[in-house]
């Protein structure tokens, strides 16, 4: 995907400013799904986006940066995605099961996702912005599911004795790891659901009629 | 996978060849899989550039066996601390304790899992190295709780792999959250003991003390 802006001068409104910078976040997050962090080049992005390295730097001072706000750039318009999808949904435990089953899902923006966590996750136990950054989002997600559940213990779905964030947080380490065998192609998506399905079932202790 | 590499002869060969080994993984952990040089694990294992090519016939022969390695060196560890402990529940639950407990091994080695992981979303021969070592973690998981099942500690209702790959993937993603330094070792440990009960439907006997943290 290119990106071409052909920008001439940078006195723009703060509208197309922040469209730009969308433009070349969302173009670092193709790249990086693509090839990496790991060798990522200002350079290599700049010419993606089809804009000059100056210009690139005028928005993104280090790569790091890049990097960082790409990432959360694409956490930010996941999280609205989610908002939609959940606004759409009534049943309280579908909500639970439609975030969780969202990271199997086969989705190239999911598949995005999946590199950048790996990559922010690498680099944040050797850099505390990353570090910040990566536990902040995944403390967001652990923290989604745990009112999800919570909601779904109000209307009386999921009983009341369980603790809502340490079942969350089981939850949300067991599929995250269980997607990260679906993305390197080590488990059939139709087996994760079906694992986190019968995970489901056991730690939320559904009833019979709410079992799959 | 392994090619024309030798295989050291004589203890002080053995030793040489294990403590490369050992260098490399500790290289993979700082630098990344990519950004391990041959040359790096010769300066730092002491030896010369020559026998480091003697015995590895290239990078990917040196990284695949780095690997294998790896794996062995945790099952040993494992086994070591597991010496005594006959009954099967016990054995499984004192395992997956063991490896989220505060040991500084332990971070080096989700750092080292982790990075064979990332890696493998972007490399074919990566990823077979990721799915090879997966899949035995997950027969090994899943071999034990078959034995408690056949011993009748654990409910026939149990679904074996799906049991065993519900546990491995909740200790991956609690290796990973301690690393990010999103929790602690000690509520990691305490997550998979409660996952580990509700899988396997047992508590069993209590394990030895000094292997349960909290």
């Amino acid at each position: 995907m290119r990106y071409a802006l052909r920008v001439t001068n940078q006195s723009v409104s703060p509208e197309v400013e922040l469209d730009r910078r969308s433009q070349i976040l969302e173009c670092t997050c193709s790249v990086i799904a693509r090839d990496g962090a790991e060798g990522l080049r200002m350079a290599a992005v700049a010419r993606e986006a089809g804009i000059s390295s100056a210009l690139l730097h005028y928005y993104f001072v280090t790569r790091e940066d890049l990097i960082r706000l790409a990432f959360e750039y694409h956490e930010t318009r996941e999280t609205a995605r989610g908002e939609e999808r959940l606004a759409t949904i009534a049943d309280p435990l579908a909500r639970v099961r439609d975030v969780l089953f969202r990271e199997l899902s086969d989705d190239e923006v999911v598949r995005e996702g999946w590199v950048l966590w790996s990559e922010m996750s690498r680099t944040a136990i050797f850099r505390d912005d990353f570090r910040a950054s990566v536990a902040d989002r995944s403390a967001r997600w652990v923290g989604l599911v745990a009112n999800l559940i919570a909601a779904a213990q109000d209307a009386g779905r999921i009983p009341a004795s369980i603790d809502p964030v340490s079942a969350a947080l089981r939850l949300t380490a067991m599929v995250d790891g269980i997607g990260g065998h679906v993305i390197v192609g080590s488990l059939s998506r139709a087996e994760a659901r079906r694992t986190v399905d019968l995970a489901m079932n056991e730690m939320l202790h559904l009833n019979e009629k709410d079992r799959t | 996978m392994a090619k024309s590499s030798i295989e050291p002869t004589g203890k002080t060969g053995e030793e040489t060849y294990a403590r490369i080994l050992e260098t490399t993984a500790w290289l993979i952990a700082r630098d990344g899989i990519r950004g391990m040089r041959m040359s790096h694990v010769a300066a730092e294992a002491g030896v010369s550039n020559a026998l480091l090519h003697y015995y590895f016939a290239s990078r990917e022969d040196l990284v695949s066996r780095a690997f294998d390695a790896f794996y062995e060196k945790g099952t040993d560890r494992y086994r070591e601390r597991l010496a005594g402990i006959t009954h099967p529940v016990t054995r499984l639950r004192v395992e997956l304790l063991l490896s989220l407990e505060d040991h500084p091994d332990n971070r080096l080695d989700w750092m080292i899992w982790l990075e064979l992981a990332r890696d493998a979303m972007h490399d074919e021969d990566r990823r077979t190295l990721y799915q090879e070592k997966a899949g035995m973690w997950i027969a090994d998981v899943a071999g034990q709780i078959q034995k408690a099942k056949d011993a009748k500690f654990v409910p026939a209702s149990v679904d074996t792999r799906s049991a065993a790959l519900r546990l491995i993937a909740s200790m991956e993603g609690f290796g990973w959250y301690v690393l990010i330094g999103q929790i602690e070792w000690d509520e990691a440990v305490a997550c998979i003991d409660q996952a580990f009960m509700t899988e396997l439907g047992t508590v069993g006997p209590p394990p030895p003390v000094g292997v349960v943290h909290p």
